[in-house]
């Protein structure tokens, strides 16, 4: 499978999904009117690499904003790697966030609550 | 309601509506050239010309170049207009100004306005090539080039508040429809414009916008937004955003599209300590129905209820594919000061829905 770039759009973040490392990040602002639309092709890759039985994952949220809309999203993105924990292999979720930004730190207490992953959180 | 809607009412033949009163920075002109260019592109299907975005930056700068620091503040006094109507797009600034260069301002305006179109050509590049430019860089050809570019008499008038004089101009371009149909026809006098100026200061609304709703006509507003938000704390300045992004697009997924166009009104507030939003957009009857009921629910239910309301619609919307309409307004529950202020006004064939936050 190939690696998935994309650069940040005036509504949608930046992705930087590489397999090799292990290493998926989404970082800027998430808004899109329907973010069903820009996270599709995210999931339909996510679901390829879980399937490639990765050793080990580390998830990088490192999101200034995000609407509802993504935020639905990015619950899907959870769930999605949830397998990964469950076929015995590592998952690390890091959650950042600008310093001062209580909100998105509680919006990722709350991601965290719904799934079944270890969280880190970084204030930047 | 009232009162914002019998406001609103003098621009109902506006297509688009934008008044301004925040922070003036290059940043803010070109973003207030793409929202010109967005709704022109929607109305007349192209965007601003060239001449139109020069007469809007001009317009704008001069707000920067001419409008005096008040005292004890860095930021300008100033304040921004655009309206297009059915004939002209009016393009209106104003800022606090000091009664020196006031005087020189309006008898630099009088003479352009004398002038015929070679005149003024000739007069632009006299000065030009005497290079009489003050303190700021100007020489008065912005204006001259603005009434060159815009081949309307540039309209100007002051007023006097707290012993402060400040300056108002007004450039009429015409539009697409003035250019085929409305050729001689009237023109909103600055006199109306300034009206509407004083009114929005009363009543502390820093932003007031009517136009399209679509995801590129509301990307600059929030971004403007953004900007203004930036000498708030963190915390509200994250909510402002947020609640804005949140009502915005609720426009843009529910609101009734008129001539093609998701069309409604937002509208900044700042009153008592608090910052106030409202949308007001047109919806069909059918959908006021479950509106309602989404949103009594939601002043029903304190802010720990609502967030596990959240999550659950969350989870289910996920997990069951159920649909999550309505869950943007729940969030919006969770942050805002108090309750969710709403009203539903049936007009001619549709309903008017006003939803208002305060943070």
């Amino acid at each position: 499978m190939d690696q998935l770039i994309l650069n940040a759009g005036k509504d949608t973040p930046r992705v930087h999904f590489n397999h090799k490392e292990g290493i998926l990040e989404l970082s800027g602002q998430s808004l899109s009117e329907d973010a069903s639309l820009f996270y599709a092709p995210l999931l339909n890759w996510l679901q390829a690499y879980v399937s490639s039985n990765p050793a080990v994952t580390k998830l990088i949220f490192n999101l200034s904003y995000f609407n509802s809309s993504s935020a639905k999203q990015l619950l899907k993105i959870l769930y999605e790697l949830e397998t990964i924990q469950k076929n015995g292999n590592t998952i690390e979720v890091l959650w950042k966030f600008p310093k001062g930004n209580s909100l998105l730190e509680e919006r990722g207490n709350e991601l965290e609550f719904l799934v079944d992953l270890p969280f880190k959180y970084e204030a930047h | 309601m009232e009162n914002l809607i019998s406001f609103s009412k003098q621009f109902v033949n506006d297509h688009m509506v934008l008044w301004y009163r925040g922070v003036f920075d290059d940043n803010c002109t070109s973003l207030l050239i793409d929202i010109a260019n967005n709704d022109l592109e929607k109305i007349e299907m192209k965007k601003a010309s060239g001449k139109v975005a020069y007469l809007l930056a001009e317009c704008f700068q001069n707000v920067i170049r001419h409008g005096a620091a008040q005292k004890n503040k860095k930021e300008i006094d100033g304040f921004f207009g655009l309206r297009n109507s059915n004939f002209y797009l009016n393009i209106y600034s104003s800022n606090s100004i000091d009664q020196h260069k006031l005087e020189e301002l309006e008898s630099n305006l009088t003479k352009i306005n004398s002038l015929s179109k070679e005149e003024l050509r000739e007069y632009y590049i006299k000065v030009l090539s005497n290079g009489q430019f003050n303190e700021k860089g100007g020489a008065g050809l912005g204006f001259i080039e603005m009434a060159r570019k815009s081949q309307h008499p540039l309209q100007f008038s002051n007023f006097s508040q707290n012993k402060q004089p400040y300056f108002c101009l007004q450039i009429d371009y015409d539009n697409a429809m003035s250019k085929t149909i409305g050729i001689g026809a009237e023109k909103t006098p600055i006199e109306n414009n300034i009206e509407v100026q004083q009114t929005l200061c009363r009543e502390n609304i820093l932003m007031y916008y009517k136009g399209d709703f679509s995801q590129d006509g509301i990307l600059p507003i929030l971004t403007i937004l953004n900007e203004n938000s930036k000498k708030l704390d963190d915390e509200r300045a994250i909510k402002l955003y947020h609640i804005s992004v949140e009502f915005l697009q609720n426009i843009t997924h529910h609101g009734k599209s008129i001539n093609e166009i998701k069309q409604g009104t937002f509208i900044v507030e700042e009153k008592e300590g608090c910052f106030q939003l409202t949308t007001l957009n047109f919806i069909e009857h059918d959908q006021m129905v479950f509106l309602k009921q989404h949103l009594e629910m939601i002043n029903l239910q304190d802010k720990n209820s609502l967030k596990n309301w959240y999550l659950n619609a969350l989870k289910e919307s996920v997990k069951n594919g159920k649909n999550n309409s309505g869950i943007g307004l729940i969030d919006v529950g969770r942050i805002v000061e108090g309750h969710l202020s709403f009203d539903f006004l049936p007009m001619n064939d549709s309903i008017l829905f006003r939803i208002s936050a305060k943070i």
